[in-house]
């Protein structure tokens, strides 16, 4: 049997939920890097990131089959995500955002994944939830609210305010035009 | 308020999105989900052994309400012994 890797997503997703291990671990090669890149924006903490990416697979594995359409997969497994998250999020002990000492470095050098994540960090954990669903995943506003359970009020509320605070915090990246737009 | 985005984030979060490689990941996560099967075909086993078991038990209890049918009693026994070293 040739490899999984050129075959289409709907046809995977529909042998993995008969339970082919080698074709679920071919979405996990599919879909890994989203949702570690997810899981890092939300919890700015690579190791952590992908215990919760792990975690987020072996429950897609155990649920698969009562997945209720195949074109629904990728969704469902972004909603398992926020899940694992937001389980650990509430588990955890309570994080305080970093303190304003804390700035992130905004150099303008390539490390903007870790100037965002540090910005991100000083974001209240819904704050941080709903502007990295937007902006990260490119969810609507009804989605986050739906995905979450925070009311869409509060949602659109996080988003704007999120994103203004991020702004003001990697003003560094912009150029002069765009730092003139600006608060 | 709609669902407009600001430009300039957009753009930030899309330059932070880096390809992870996945053959670690992969690895580390096949361990798991072997483990996690190997537990759970287990945990069939067992729950199969406990099944004969109590099964065994209750045709033991029904043969004492049983006028001459101790062999009855001796049998589910007998099966109860196999099904739990067996």
């Amino acid at each position: 049997m040739p490899g999984l890797g050129q075959v289409a997503e709907a046809t995977v997703v529909a042998l993995a939920m008969g339970g082919d291990v080698e074709a679920f671990t071919e979405l996990v090669r599919r879909r890994q890097s989203a949702l570690r890149n997810l899981l890092r924006r939300l919890s700015h903490d690579p190791a952590l990131a992908d215990d919760l990416t792990q975690v987020t697979f072996l429950k897609a594995w155990r649920a698969l089959p009562r997945l209720r359409s195949v074109g629904a997969f990728g969704a469902w497994l972004r909603r398992l995500a926020v899940n694992s998250w937001l389980e650990h999020a509430r588990s955890a002990p309570r994080t305080e955002p970093l303190e304003d000492g804390d700035q992130p470095a905004a150099t303008g050098s390539p490390g903007i994944e870790i100037d965002l994540d540090r910005a991100l960090a000083r974001l209240g954990g819904d704050e941080r939830l709903c502007v990295v669903l937007a902006y990260h995943e490119g969810m609507s506003h009804g989605e986050i609210s739906e995905s979450t359970g925070l009311p869409l009020g509060t949602v659109k509320s996080h988003v704007r305010r999120g994103g203004e605070r991020l702004r003001t915090l990697l003003v560094a990246y912009e150029s002069p035009q765009e730092q003139a737009h600006v608060g | 308020m709609s669902d407009e985005l600001d430009p300039v984030l957009l753009r930030h979060f899309a330059q932070a999105r880096e390809p992870l490689a996945d053959e670690a990941f992969t690895t580390q996560l096949a361990q798991r989900l072997g483990a996690a099967r190997r537990w759970r075909r287990d945990g069939r086993g067992a729950q199969a052994v406990l099944g004969t078991i109590v099964l065994g038990f209750g045709a033991a209890l029904r043969a004492l309400h049983l006028q001459h049918a101790r062999f009855m009693l001796l049998g589910a026994a007998a099966v109860t012994v196999w099904a739990s070293f067996f």
